[in-house]
């Protein structure tokens, strides 16, 4: 199935394929109810062309595309007195003939598409009565009871709680597995990651990208299409692209103002700090991170730039020469409370190129000094700016620090 | 009793459409028999049921027993083609209001809401006023009707105005139309400068069946009968109607004409109806919301229930509009409200909340 349309969509062009399980995602208004109502027939298109299973869809009557192609609705406001079976069986009406009625064939199938939605439970009860979940599920199942080969689903997930969410979308990617070709306009960007096979961003009305999930979701694409600033890893889990926001407030992402900051950490000791700056749209840097070092996870989530280092290894003199590098740019460098060996000492030598530091200490450095008093020396000599006891004084010294940069640069 | 009716009413629901079709239908069927023979043995002339009975069956060819020549003049001329205009009329009505709900998804909605009634109004009170009602027969009936079918174009018109439908507009220049014919009416009756003229304008207004002749029954048969089955046809569309206009599309119906056809069926038999009685009240609106509360939203149920529950309806009233204060008669239009509304309130209040999920 193919559709182009003009106006509120531009030059959009999707296609979908028998198995296929297609999200569309975007922002509110980028055109994704329009495309998939253009797409369904239902609205009538001042341009473009869409084909069904090869056939021109408007040289085919509304009845036999009916019978190919169903819509699901993000929303049915009006239901009046009918009960859920009831709705569900209209499904049926496209393959009956006019003064057919339903009998046993079409209440067995109805009952199979409740079944499958999990809304069997209030199949006799009033639609209007339900909630709107409940509501969406049937109808969902008067969708499946349509027996389509084209599926369209308009957020179907939009009124679910998230078990019914994931429920759902299983159940359409199940689907497209049976050979359905479906599309769903998706706004949970990690949900359509996991459950689409290939994902459409529009962005208003045209096509901003299309692909695998990991191919259309990037940091860069998110920011600029939905305007927001988030990190994309493989969840460590399930291994389905994940997505966190970096929920900066309006403003709070200007305190930081592509500033470079410089963390020296590991041992899990700075992931939440490297978070903080990164939020606060500090450009964010770290010191050599062992490979496996929880720390180094984090900044591989956050995207911060980092030299990497081996598995427990001593550092050698190329990283070192690199990591000093990175400090040495950096406006305003921290310490944060990682222990210290003989494998990762050098860190604190890099440290010494640093212009301004806050040092992180919430007791004395002598615990964490595992290299018999050498790193204490090495401490000793850095002389930091500031000592932090909290995550919060440690941002406000960074801020500050950051701040002066800025005046003795100008 | 709601520990009886209950389970029945789910069965009902529950079972097949046709099921339900052949058992509602021929219920009420039964009861209009009934009150149609109740109706032909009152009146002025008393005439024994069972007589009654004798001239029916003589009518189909079977010699049941006595009767006098006399009882079936006054069967057979005066009181059975009033039943049948009667149950014509109810007949239009009640799916013309079924109809109208439907596809306005709208409780409120009657066979007036097109402005039909207004129209019809205008059109045979302007035919009085003129004295065109004497010229010929069939006059008035014809002028109502004209007023009828081209205040409903001309709402319809409206609605479609720019290429694009809206059912606000259709609904607002309903309204409009409809007040700015009234205002056509009022302003008749205050410039008529008969009296005769004056009493018979309101008589029609209120909506009367009497001296209702085969004549009448003849004009309004084809087209309240034509009209009904069209929209009994298009009861399925109704159905997918009602949850939406895209729905419906998405699952195969051409939106745009079957409404077409369904308002203009409506006006039809509404047109027809008000033709031959004037303006009857309330049937359009209570009789489908009965059948509604009782049975359920199918139109495929609801259309044909409406059909045959509007005739008994009007049938009964018309009954009681005739006999209830003799020897002179009430408009039937009066009756009609007068027992409709109070029953109509009373079953609302029972099922409030199934009012609301309309």
């Amino acid at each position: 199935m193919q559709a182009d349309a003009a106006r509120i969509l531009d030059g959009v062009s999707v296609s979908v394929g028998a198995g296929e399980f297609l999200g569309l995602i975007g922002p509110n208004g980028a055109g994704k109810s329009t495309l998939l109502r253009a797409m369904s027939g239902v609205l009538r298109r001042r341009a473009g062309t869409v084909t069904l299973e090869g056939r021109d869809l408007d040289a085919m009557g509304p009845g036999e595309v009916a019978r190919v192609l169903a819509l699901a609705p993000q929303l049915a406001p009006y239901t009046y007195g009918f009960t859920a079976l009831e709705v569900v069986m209209m499904g049926r009406y496209p393959h009956m003939g006019r003064f057919q009625v339903e009998g046993a064939a079409e209440r067995r199938i109805a009952e199979e598409a409740l079944e499958r939605t999990e809304a069997a439970r209030f199949a006799h009860r009033e639609v209007a009565t339900l909630s709107g979940g409940e509501r969406q599920r049937v109808f969902l199942a008067r969708a499946l009871a349509q027996a389509p080969r084209v599926l369209l689903l308009d957020e179907p997930t939009s009124n679910l709680d998230i078990q019914h969410q994931m429920r759902a979308l299983a159940l359409v990617r199940e689907l497209a597995r049976e050979g359905i070709a479906a599309i769903a306009a998706i706004h949970d960007l990690t949900l359509a990651a996991r459950y689409c096979d290939r994902l459409v961003l529009l962005h208003e009305g045209r096509v901003a990208a299309e692909g695998a999930p990991r191919e259309v979701l990037t940091p860069e694409r998110i920011e600029r299409v939905f305007g927001v600033r988030a990190v994309v890893y493989p969840d460590p889990l399930t291994g389905s692209l994940t997505l966190s926001l970096l929920d900066a407030s309006p403003g709070e992402a200007a305190v930081g103002s592509q500033r470079r900051v410089h963390v020296v950490c590991g041992g899990g000791r700075g992931a939440r700090l490297l978070y903080e700056l990164k939020r606060a749209g500090y450009v964010v840097t770290a010191g050599v991170l062992g490979a496996g070092d929880t720390d180094r996870s984090a900044a591989d989530i956050l995207g911060v730039e980092y030299v990497a280092g081996e598995v427990f290894g001593e550092i050698d003199q190329a990283a070192h020469a690199r990591h000093m590098a990175l400090a040495r740019q950096a406006d305003a460098a921290v310490l944060c409370e990682t222990p210290f060996g003989h494998n990762n000492i050098l860190n604190l030598v890099a440290l010494s190129a640093a212009r301004r530091l806050v040092s992180v200490e919430s007791g004395p450095f002598s615990r964490r000094d595992f290299s018999r008093g050498e790193a204490q020396s090495l401490f000793d000599a850095l002389r930091p700016a500031a000592r932090c006891k909290t995550l919060e004084e440690t941002l406000a010294a960074v801020h500050a620090l950051a701040e002066a940069a800025r005046g003795g640069a100008e | 009793m709601g520990t009886v009716a209950q389970p029945i009413g789910q069965w009902f629901r529950q079972s097949r459409v046709t099921t339900q079709l052949a058992l509602g239908v021929s219920a009420l069927a039964v009861l209009l028999a009934g009150v149609a023979l109740l109706s032909m043995s009152l009146g002025p002339v008393e005439i024994p049921p069972s007589h009654v009975w004798h001239v029916v069956l003589h009518r189909l060819g079977f010699d049941a027993g006595p009767f006098t020549g006399v009882e079936q003049q006054v069967i057979e001329q005066i009181r059975l083609p009033r039943i049948v205009v009667g149950a014509l009329v109810g007949m239009g009505l009640g799916v013309a209001g079924a109809a109208m709900q439907g596809l306005f998804r709208n409780p409120m909605a009657d066979p007036g809401i097109i402005g039909v009634s207004a129209g019809g109004a205008a059109g045979a009170v302007l035919a009085i006023a003129l004295g065109v009602n004497t010229a010929f027969f069939l006059a008035l009936p014809l002028f109502a009707f004209a007023g009828a079918m081209g205040a409903m174009f001309l709402v319809y018109g409206i609605s479609l105005a720019g290429g694009r439908f809206s059912m606000a507009a259709l609904l607002l220049a309903g309204v409009a139309v409809s007040s700015f014919l009234g205002a056509v009416v009022s302003a008749v009756i205050v410039i008529v400068p008969r009296n005769d003229a004056l009493r018979e304008i309101i008589f029609w207004l209120a909506g009367g069946l009497d001296s209702r002749s085969w004549e009448h029954a003849r004009l309004a048969a084809p087209l309240v009968l034509g009209g009904v089955a069209v929209i009994v046809a298009l009861t399925r569309e109704l159905n997918l109607l009602m949850l939406g206009d895209d729905e419906a599309r998405s699952l195969g119906v051409r939106v745009g004409v079957v409404r077409a056809v369904i308002i203009t069926a409506a006006a039809l038999v509404t047109g027809a109806g008000v033709a031959v009685s004037g303006t009857i009240a309330f049937v359009g609106l209570v009789v489908p919301h009965m059948v509604r509360l009782a049975f359920g939203p199918d139109h495929r149920v609801l259309v044909p229930m409406s059909a045959v529950g509007g005739a008994l309806f009007v049938v009964a009233a018309d009954t009681v509009a005739r006999t209830v204060v003799q020897p002179t008669e009430l408009p039937v239009g009066i009756i009609t409200a007068f027992m409709g509304a109070p029953f109509f309130i009373v079953l609302l209040l029972k099922n409030k909340r199934r009012a609301d999920t309309f």
